[in-house]
């Protein structure tokens, strides 16, 4: 074996920070250290030319203590074993902050969808789903779409997945299309929620929503909702970032006395790219693309990369800053996390503030489950609820045991894994 | 007088054909000599022993007297024979077809050739190549109004009048002539001889672009009846204009002292080239090609007309000259004045183009100034319908038939290449490197390059070109907002976008429904799988490539439907961008070589290459902190700022922006490598296994608008050579480009070419025909 990075080794490194700090029991950790259960298969696939290929699949139960188990799958030619169990141990702890009744998984097929026709890709979910589908299911494990997985390989594997029980099961997998049993308010949950978040946090440093900041880093899916909401509840947005494809950069686009969300949105394409030349016409200052991260502002909010926060761009946060909220996967990395805890930046840690998401999901498996669909209205506000809860349970845990509130976070999430399996006898 | 009777010429029951070799005989004795001599031909490819013998009479006599020195040999003229023998083979002749032929079969025979003596005339003019326009003109117009069993005749005739007009009004090129001559017919050629313009007295020809479709069109059309899915190909409705007449404008004009243009400075050519253009749009044009253009426009009534260049250089010379010279766009609204001064500005501007600085640096290069300037002009319809204030094809683009960019092991290159885009196809000819066509392999027309979501939205086309008829001119408008507007009466529009709702992609839209209202995108998903027009591109690709024995290029567009496709042009393919040389030298000696792989290569060539970066894989794979790794990333894409743009090349192990597994390859995004000549894989065995390579998947769409090259290396492939050793024993210059990436040098090698060889670049030449790359040291 190769020396090297192992990101299973890395989410084992972590958890075992945390028990230390939680002071689990040795059983405790050496249970919730490893998946419960890992599915090794091979799906045999007749390829388009008449040959016959074989693929490797893996299903990883990371835990179902707390419920079925939830998780994406992924179609990846990098995928190895190890990110497969990483990943499952992070939904685990995903699904317990935000406090869901769901466990952790994680699954995927070593296979290159560029090199195969939609019909070989079709075989590869149904073959996917035959062998695991007595292991999986509504009150099992929910599978969802994940890296190069779409809602059209979630509907071929549902439909596999029923043919073989012979009834309708939608819950069985989330991330459907809507009027194929996907939910109403998925597209605005991930945006959304992290703002619910950043109003509770705003609340409990003593900060009036209503005239607060946010600078933003992108301008997809996730930093347009959130802006929506943001404003709506009288806040400024100051800027929005993207990347420009003509001149091979990002730019921050600012407005320091408030962008107009509806203007922008008239302005940019579906790749949450500006028309450069509309927006600066209109008098927005167009900036390098890490300007988000000096702007004067109550909150920034990293909302599309990895590592934008690093021990290089950290001291470059203006003074003002009050709250960080996560809405990207891994925007800060420990270095800066450092920084950020000793300058009393109050820090919303990704799997909490962008953790509207798979509520949605949770909320799409119970109306699947039910077969009862809510109205958009309906949804967000319960969403707003869990979210809200959620933060201040990791709020609260963060002040009185003063700690950063990422490692607030994890505190919560793993006590509450660990808590469910001593409540079962397990350990 | 009493009346001349029968009887008193020939005797009753005479055999008709003895009556008619009696009147000739009388009467056209020239006539009959040429009948015997196809009499002759006739009996003697029925293979009677006599004929043979009169042959012999015909042959030279070897003389005996070698003493005299009277012998002559195959160095010696053959003596002239006396016209009494000839006169007397003619008789013999017909006395042997007597014997062995029936009285009816000789008349017969003779009738045949009598009929083909009134299109003689025909042979006779297509054989001199000089013979002007307008003369040929009326020959073909003659021939055009005979009664059908006038037309009839011998296939070697018929052949031989077909290569003299292929001759006279294509090119001389003989493997043209070849493989054009059992495709067409000559009325094919009045076809086109009706629809051209030029000098009456000029003898220019049709040039290159024109020679090349109007082959491609014969070529399919026979194919029709064997291959339905070829059945409605069509080609647009086309005038040419003669290239010669080019030279009559200049000379109409008094403007040969910009003949010489081509010879100055090429600083020179830039600065007066824009004057040209004005002084050309200022000068009249000659009575015969406007009266030309006049008739022409009548014919097309008010469809836009699109102008082409189609210069003779491109098919005598085998340069492809591609986008070298203009095609305009001319709406062709408005009055009828206003339509011929478009377009007449329209071939004068073309006209200037060959004056132009890059044609002239093109031809420089390739050794082709002194070629003369003539240039044929095609003026086209443009493919398409009118949408409310648009006129546009529901999609066109360009195809190749082998495949230079493969994004799988599992494309080959013969499976082909189809560039496709919704709107005119002038955004698929050209890369414009921020938008994208979609791209489909013809032989493999389900593997897509673009899987996931993200992939799909991010290369999709977002804007299409299409002619404005109010404005009267081409215009870019965002494909979002021309279906916002026109729904579906954009046509085929059910085939071209997918939907996206709710951050997923729906790929077969189903439903019509107020699509307007939707939000879509282009992925052409529908055409791929669910029509047939991707049989049609392999078809097309397969029967050209096949019957011209080149790899070729075509451009397309469809007029109305799925089913409507039109040939808008077709040309031996050019490799790579602006016709690069990728042969293989034989003489690399072998300590220059670098390294070189001979897998799934695609063609081109890198020259001027300075420096090699060079991601070592053992020092990656032993990286353990995630942090470290994408750092690696980091550092490499500030090396693509850093280093002079196009003269470095990256190596790496395994996936180059690899976004899963980030230890299967260096994590870049595409801005971190933009500015490479190329991107190379290494695929080191591992414990015994091969990792697999991504193909550039991550940014292929990038990498082929963008034309840097993909390599595959193998160094554990029998036959290739990989220098590593040069990578470790070279000076490392990274912390001379970036000071802070100290603790990084084991992994990244930035090398320096001139540290390796005094004085050398390094030059990769990849030739996908061998299946065979090399990268080399050269001085």
């Amino acid at each position: 074996m190769s020396k090297g990075f192992d990101a299973f080794k890395m989410a084992q490194g972590q958890f075992d920070l945390v028990a230390e700090t939680l002071d689990l029991d040795a059983g405790v950790r050496a249970f919730l250290r490893e998946p419960m259960r890992e599915y090794h298969f091979t799906i045999p696939v007749h390829m388009d030319d008449g040959s016959v290929e074989v693929f490797r699949g893996f299903r990883v139960q990371h835990s179902d203590v707390r419920g079925p188990c939830k998780g994406g799958i992924r179609f990846h030619p990098d995928e190895t074993i190890s990110t497969v169990k990483a990943l499952a141990t992070w939904m685990t702890w995903k699904t317990a902050v935000v406090d869901i009744p769901l466990g952790g998984g994680k699954g995927g097929v070593i296979c290159d969808p560029h090199e195969l026709s939609m019909r070989e890709q079709e075989q590869i979910c149904r073959g996917w789903i035959r062998n695991v589908w007595r292991n999986i299911g509504p009150v099992q494990d929910v599978p969802a779409p994940d890296v190069m997985t779409t809602p059209q390989h979630m509907l071929w594997m549902m439909d596999e997945y029923e043919t073989l029980m012979g009834g309708k099961y939608p819950g069985v997998i989330t991330g459907k299309p809507v009027g194929s049993g996907g939910s109403l308010g998925r597209t605005e949950a991930t945006g959304y929620g992290a703002i619910y978040t950043v109003r509770e946090a705003l609340k409990r440093l003593g900060i009036d929503i209503k005239g607060a900041t946010m600078a933003c880093q992108g301008f997809g899916n996730v930093v347009q909702y959130a802006t929506e909401l943001f404003i709506q509840y009288g806040g400024k947005v100051l800027c929005v970032s993207c990347w420009d494809q003509k001149d091979m950069k990002a730019y921050t686009y600012r407005k320091m006395d408030g962008i107009d969300l509806e203007f922008v949105m008239s302005i940019t394409d579906r790749f949450g790219t500006l028309d450069a030349e509309k927006a600066i016409a209109a008098g927005y200052e167009q900036l390098s693309g890490d300007a988000w991260i000096e702007t004067e502002a109550d909150v920034l909010l990293p909302g599309a990369l990895e590592n934008q926060i690093n021990a290089e761009t950290v001291s470059k946060i203006h003074a003002r800053v009050k709250v960080i909220a996560e809405g990207a996967n891994g925007p800060t990395t420990p270095e800066a996390d450092a920084v950020l805890s000793e300058r009393g930046i109050f820090n919303i840690p990704d799997f909490l503030c962008n953790a509207g998401g798979v509520t949605c999901s949770y909320f799409e498996q119970v109306q699947n489950n039910m077969n009862y669909y809510w109205e958009k209205d309906e949804v967000l506000s319960k969403l707003d609820t869990k979210m809200t809860t959620a933060f201040h349970a990791v709020a609260d845990l963060a002040e009185s045991q003063s700690v950063y509130m990422r490692d607030a976070a994890y505190m919560i999430a793993i006590d509450r894994v660990a808590n469910a399996a001593r409540m079962r006898g397990l350990v | 007088m009493p009346p001349l009777s029968h009887a008193n010429v020939v005797n009753p029951g005479t055999p008709e054909w003895k009556i008619i070799l009696k009147l000739l005989s009388e009467t056209d004795p020239e006539l009959l000599s040429r009948l015997s001599r196809k009499m002759l031909n006739y009996l003697f490819r029925r293979k009677i022993a006599k004929i043979s013998e009169i042959m012999e009479e015909l042959l030279p006599k070897q003389v005996d007297t070698v003493e005299t020195g009277d012998m002559y040999g195959e160095n010696q003229p053959a003596p002239r024979m006396d016209y009494n023998i000839l006169e007397d083979i003619t008789k013999q002749v017909f006395r042997v077809a007597e014997e062995v032929l029936s009285p009816n079969e000789i008349t017969m025979a003779l009738y045949r050739w009598l009929r083909y003596e009134k299109i003689r005339f025909l042979s006779v003019t297509a054989g001199r190549r000089d013979v002007p326009l307008g003369k040929l003109r009326e020959a073909l117009d003659k021939y055009e109004m005979l009664p059908k069993r006038n037309k009839k005749m011998e296939s070697r005739d018929r052949e031989n009048i077909i290569v003299g007009l292929t001759r006279r009004l294509f090119t001389d090129d003989l493997n043209y002539i070849s493989t054009i001559r059992k495709h067409v017919t000559i009325d094919d050629f009045a076809n086109v001889v009706n629809h051209m313009i030029g000098p009456y007295n000029g003898n220019g020809k049709v040039g290159g672009k024109a020679a090349g479709l109007f082959r491609a069109e014969k070529i399919l059309n026979t194919y029709k009846k064997s291959h339905t899915v070829l059945r409605n190909l069509k080609v647009p409705k086309t005038w040419f204009i003669s290239s010669d007449s080019v030279l009559e404008f200049i000379s109409h004009n008094a403007l040969e002292e910009m003949m010489a243009i081509k010879y100055a400075r090429q600083e020179e050519i830039q600065q007066e080239y824009h004057l040209l253009e004005q002084v050309f749009k200022h000068s009249i044009m000659p009575y015969s090609v406007l009266a030309g253009l006049e008739h022409a426009l009548d014919y097309f009534g008010t469809t836009p007309l699109v102008v082409r260049s189609s210069s003779l250089l491109e098919d005598s010379t085998g340069a492809a000259f591609a986008g070298k010279y203009k095609s305009l766009f001319v709406a062709n609204q408005g009055s009828r004045q206003h339509r011929l001064d478009a377009l007449v500005d329209a071939v004068l501007e073309i006209y200037a183009s060959i004056f132009g600085p890059d044609p002239i640096e093109y031809r420089r290069e390739r050794g082709l100034l002194d070629f003369n300037e003539e240039m044929g002009i095609l003026i086209q319809e443009v493919v398409g319908s009118k949408i409310g204030k648009y006129f546009f094809p529901p999609f066109a683009g360009v195809a190749f038939s082998r495949n230079d960019y493969r994004w799988s092991p599992r494309i080959k290159s013969e499976d082909g290449i189809v560039r496709l885009v919704a709107g005119l196809g002038t955004r698929a000819v050209d890369r414009t490197g921020q938008d994208f066509p979609v791209l489909m392999s013809p032989g493999q027309p389900k593997l897509r390059i673009n899987a996931s979501t993200e992939e799909l939205i991010r290369y999709a086309q977002k804007n299409m070109d299409v002619v404005n008829l109010e404005k009267g001119c081409l215009e870019t408008v965002s494909t979002e907002k021309m279906i916002r507007e026109y729904g579906s009466k954009v046509p085929c529009l059910p085939y071209l976008v997918s939907l996206y709702e709710e951050g997923t992609i729906q790929l077969s839209p189903g439903s019509m429904l107020n699509i307007q209202k939707k939000d879509t995108i282009i992925t052409f998903h529908n055409l791929l799988e669910r029509s047939p027009v991707p049989l049609f591109f392999k078809t097309v690709l397969n029967i050209l490539e096949d019957e011209i024995g080149l790899p070729v290029d075509i451009e397309f567009a469809y007029g109305h439907d799925i089913h409507t496709p039109y040939l808008l042009q077709c040309r031996p393919q050019s490799v790579g961008k602006g016709n690069v040389d990728v042969t293989i030298p034989s003489n690399i000696p072998n300590d220059t070589v670098m390294f070189s792989a001979n897998k799934y290569i695609m063609s081109g060539a890198c020259h001027n290459i300075d420096y090699m970066v060079y991601v070592d894989g053992t020092a990656y794979d032993e990286v353990e902190s995630r942090e470290k790794l994408l750092e690696i990333g980091h550092i490499i894409g500030k090396l693509n700022k850093l280093l002079p743009q196009k003269k470095f090349i990256l190596i790496g192990p395994g996936r180059w922006g690899s976004k899963g597994d980030i230890k299967l390859g260096v994590h870049v995004g595409y801005s971190d490598i933009n500015n490479t000549a190329m991107l190379i894989e290494v695929a080191k065995m591992k414990k015994g296994q091969i990792p697999d390579l991504s193909f550039g998947t991550h940014f292929f769409q990038d990498l082929v608008e963008a034309d840097i090259r993909y390599l595959p290396l193998y160094p554990d492939n029998d036959g290739v050579v990989f220098r590593e050793d040069v990578f470790f024993n070279k000076k490392n210059h990274l912390i001379d480009f970036i000071s802070k990436s100290k603790g990084f040098e084991h992994i990244i090698k930035v090398i320096k070419v001139t540290d390796i060889q005094e004085d050398a670049s390094l030059s990769v030449i990849l030739n996908s025909d061998v299946d065979e790359a090399v990268a080399f040291l050269k001085k």
